[in-house]
């Protein structure tokens, strides 16, 4: 008996320690979460030729779309994903089919007054249905500060930096860096059912200059030569509302967005030598409807309707101008 | 004769007047002062911690904060290449 006695209060210390650790090991089991989304949609593109830099060809094309993404969380702190992109685009045999590849890290933290949250992406795209290759790399961070201003208004300063390295020939013009700066400010309005936010945007994009044979059928066209600058300025203002309504929610975004190109382009025929610098102006308005069937599922249509007013127009290598329409129906899974 | 040396025995009334004052509000017997009690351990918030519900909507901002990033993100990844950027 004394034998049992001395052994229990041996052990009694180690199995309070035990208890704790066990409550310990509790606590990091709830701090670190899982979650992700499965999409599968489809939609259509008006000016499917324009958005993929070529001349002439088909307007309008369909496409199908799977989207699948899954992240963990840490300490409620620090989030780490990945996401896969399909983006299947039967017009041009497939040519322009896209897959994306994304690695992602978040980190946040509440300062007290301010809240801070910085991240990074960097992410592989793949081009062409039936023979994927390599079309471009790229790498996205961002700095935000958060500043609560009372219980329904914050304001938010965003730093990005990214780069894009392009990979296949026929892009190996697109490298170089983006830096934007921007201030934006969020009303939370019916006890956070409605959001209204809005904001300006100011950076550069720097790209390496293009030729006659970047931009698909020019050459086939009567040009001889190209030097298109991309290295511009663009600004921007942009503002969303959102609100949702039980298992119903709409948002509706707006932007207008001004480029500026540091140099002049320059083309040429047999018959002319052209120099122009693009300048573009364009609106997008946008409005998107979901409906939650369940806490885990829902269903969501998009329409964007974007219009462009550029420099370049009829009798330049390229007519930037003129509208595109997009739709996109989307069922996403999350859990 | 100066305005002093006049009005000398009112200058002293009105000198001494605040003396006497003091004087007499020593005998009056006070109260014994104490400090006030201390309210209630259930009673005492001196920094409330931040409730459930505002809790709650600050991760919920987060999570929105969070979504719109993937959603740009994501659209960037998509649009992005020869045509989008072509200037």
């Amino acid at each position: 008996m004394q034998g049992l006695t001395a052994l229990f209060l041996i052990l009694a210390p180690l199995l309070c320690l035990a208890g704790e650790e066990a409550e310990e090991a509790e606590e990091e089991v709830a701090a670190l979460s899982f979650g992700g989304s499965v999409a599968l949609g489809g939609g259509y593109e008006s000016d499917v030729a324009r958005s993929q830099g070529v001349v002439g060809g088909r307007l309008g094309a369909a496409d199908l779309l799977v989207d699948a993404q899954g992240e963990m969380t840490l300490f409620e702190e620090a989030s780490f994903g990945a996401s896969f992109l399909y983006d299947l685009l039967p017009a041009y045999d497939g040519r322009y089919t896209r897959m994306a590849l994304e690695a992602t890290a978040d980190w946040y933290r509440d300062l007290g007054p301010v809240e801070l949250d910085l991240g990074g992406a960097g992410g592989l795209s793949l081009i062409d249905r039936f023979a994927p290759e390599p079309y471009f790399g790229s790498f996205d961070s961002y700095a935000e500060l958060v500043i609560p201003h009372g219980e329904t208004l914050e304001w938010l300063v965003t730093l990005t930096a990214a780069y894009q390295h392009g990979l296949r020939a026929d892009v190996s013009y697109l490298r170089g860096p983006d830096f934007f700066l921007q201030g934006a400010v969020r009303w939370y309005f019916d006890d956070d059912a409605g959001t209204l936010g809005g904001g300006y945007r100011a950076g550069v994009s720097l790209r390496e200059e293009a030729g006659l044979y970047d931009i698909a059928g020019l050459a086939e066209s009567g040009y001889i030569a190209l030097t298109a600058c991309n290295e511009h300025f663009e600004q921007a203002l942009f503002a969303k509302v959102s609100y949702v309504a039980q298992r119903f929610s709409v948002i509706g975004r707006f932007s207008a967005i001004h480029r500026y190109a540091f140099a002049k382009d320059r083309g040429a025929t047999l018959a002319a030598l052209k120099e122009k610098r693009r300048i573009e102006f364009v609106v997008a308005p946008s409005a998107e409807f979901r409906f939650a069937l369940t806490d885990s599922f829902d269903l969501s249509a998009e329409y964007a309707f974007e219009y462009t007013i550029s420099s370049l127009g009829k009798g330049d290598y390229y007519d930037m101008n003129g509208p595109r329409h997009t739709a996109r129906v989307l069922a996403t899974q999350r859990f | 004769m100066s305005l002093f040396l006049r009005f000398r025995n009112v200058l002293f009334l009105l000198f001494s007047f605040p003396f006497f004052l003091i004087a007499s509000d020593a005998d009056v017997v006070r109260p014994p002062v104490t400090p006030p009690a201390p309210p209630a351990a259930d009673e005492v918030v001196l920094e409330p911690a931040p409730s459930d519900a505002a809790k709650d909507t600050e991760e919920k901002r987060r999570e929105e904060r969070k979504k719109e990033r993937k959603e740009e993100r994501k659209k960037k990844q998509q649009k992005s290449g020869k045509g989008k950027c072509k200037v």
